[in-house]
């Protein structure tokens, strides 16, 4: 993992847009399957995927086109939430299919002829976000955030609060 | 990204080695249906000929060989201008241009060998390009990347393309289109060019004689705010927007925006105030009076969320 000053320097040597990823941006491709709300009825917005898509669709045609960067904290935050996102987007999707049964329960009554639904639980689908949110943090060079610029920021007037926990204090937080 | 809706186009083609056939969107399906029915013509539907985002975006109408084309294409131009009547008061989207060859996995196998073959049209293969789009996609996914410098626009692209559905042999579709020079993004219309240059040389050619479909279609881009709304707060802005006096609003109108404020904090929806406020520009309010609608919205879905707070 490069420390800051190296990534300077190659971002200095050829420069290119530099996008800084959050936890939450490479999370929420999969965290979209799910409520709005806790016990709500919104489901969330699913537009952050598309976006993720372009992005490394770019990327793979032409590497150079900008430069992901994630902190080693973003990587672990990951690691430590993606299991329990999957567990609650394949929670979504069952309940999809549990709302979607009553209807065709109700047709069974009625004689009415609905088109085929599949259950959505035997998809693919949250593997395949699992895939796309690990291909983007995989595209991210990851930094090595030591104490001292986790000071630096902490230090930052009016931001400490906002600022990413350091690791050994903030992870059991989330 | 949806397939647009009834008002795609409605065309018997004949391209097909199965006999002729019709192409049609979700809500066109069930209008054409009953209408070829009503006429006696007879047909055999694929209503899971194309899953775009895991739903069904595109059916196949097979009128099997020796169909009177005339006849159908009589019926649908009618279930056309129906359906465009009905349509009237739906906005129209952006679109862009999309491409999917489907068909069986025999067919499929040999358009993916002529795939491999010698380049044609200007296309070229990038297989390290491919190599590095296989490792975003989920695993076994087929990928194929081909870059020309497209006439229409003048700017070397690199067309993505990949598997879907199971196996992924029976679709390939495009899933990108990247400028290969220069920083600026491609816009729609270049979009649509290059779109129209690699099914013209490269995917016609290719498919010709093998018996498997290459559907064309135009896709809605960009975040609809129809798509943020439940049916109830889609109906109340439509009628909002209806009967407003859109450049010196009423006291009236304000009281049918307040309901169309009040559906939408009831149905919790997240709405960007942007797209909100650029739906209404487009429905004919001026600038001035979107923002104030849009002010109006923001102040009074907070003011409801409070009191949601509060009586918890």
């Amino acid at each position: 993992m490069p420390v800051i000053a190296h990534v300077e320097g190659v971002l200095n040597a050829a420069p290119k847009p530099v996008i800084c990823l959050d936890t939450c941006d490479i999370l929420e491709v999969v965290q979209c399957l799910d409520w709005e709300k806790s016990g709500g009825n919104t489901p969330r917005s699913v537009s952050c995927i598309e976006p993720v898509r372009r992005l490394l669709n770019t990327l793979t045609a032409n590497p150079n086109r900008a430069q992901l960067i994630i902190t080693d904290l973003v990587h672990t935050e990951w690691s430590q939430n993606i299991a329990g996102i999957c567990t609650k987007a394949e929670e979504f999707i069952n309940k999809i299919d549990d709302i979607v049964a009553r209807p065709y329960q109700a047709a069974g009554f009625t004689g009415t002829l609905l088109p085929i639904y599949p259950p959505l639980a035997g998809s693919t689908l949250v593997a395949d976000l699992v895939a796309l949110s690990t291909a983007l943090l995989n595209q991210a060079t990851r930094l090595v955030l030591d104490d001292a610029l986790i000071d630096l920021a902490l230090a930052r007037d009016g931001e400490a609060s906002a600022f990413p926990r350091r690791p050994h204090q903030g992870l059991d937080q989330l | 990204m949806t397939t647009s809706a009834s008002d795609a186009p409605l065309t018997v083609s004949t391209d097909g080695s199965a006999g002729p056939y019709v192409i049609v969107t979700p809500e066109q399906l069930r209008p054409v249906m009953e209408a070829l029915r009503a006429d006696g013509i007879r047909f055999q539907v694929d209503d899971e000929a194309v899953l775009l985002n895991g739903a069904q975006a595109l059916a196949v109408i097979e009128l099997g060989r020796g169909a009177d084309v005339g006849r159908v294409q009589g019926v649908l131009d009618r279930v056309a201008a129906d359906l465009k009547g009905k349509g009237r008061r739906r906005r129209r989207l952006a679109t862009q241009k999309m491409l999917v060859v489907w068909g069986d996995p025999g067919p499929m196998q040999q358009l993916r060998t002529r795939l491999d073959g010698e380049a044609v049209g200007g296309w070229a293969r990038q297989r390290d390009i491919e190599t590095r789009l296989r490792t975003t996609l989920p695993e076994r996914t087929l990928a194929y990347c081909f870059s020309k410098r497209v006439p229409a626009i003048n700017r070397q692209v690199a067309v993505l393309m990949q598997g879907r559905g199971e196996g992924n042999g029976e679709e390939l579709s495009v899933s990108g289109v990247v400028p290969l020079e220069g920083r600026q993004a491609l816009d729609r219309d270049q979009h649509d060019k290059v779109i129209t240059d690699i099914h013209a040389s490269l995917i016609e050619p290719l498919s010709r004689d093998l018996g498997v479909r290459v559907l064309p279609y135009d896709a809605h881009v960009g975040s609809a705010l129809e798509e943020a709304l439940s049916s109830e707060a889609l109906t109340r802005l439509l009628e909002f927007s209806a009967v407003a006096n859109k450049s010196n609003l009423h006291s009236l109108d304000m009281q049918r925006w307040s309901a169309f404020i009040r559906q939408a904090h009831h149905d919790e929806a997240v709405i960007d105030p942007t797209l909100l406020a650029t739906w209404l520009v487009e429905d004919g309010f001026p600038s001035r009076n979107s923002e104030l609608l849009v002010q109006e919205y923001e102040s009074g879905r907070r003011i409801l969320s409070e009191y949601d707070e509060e009586r918890r």
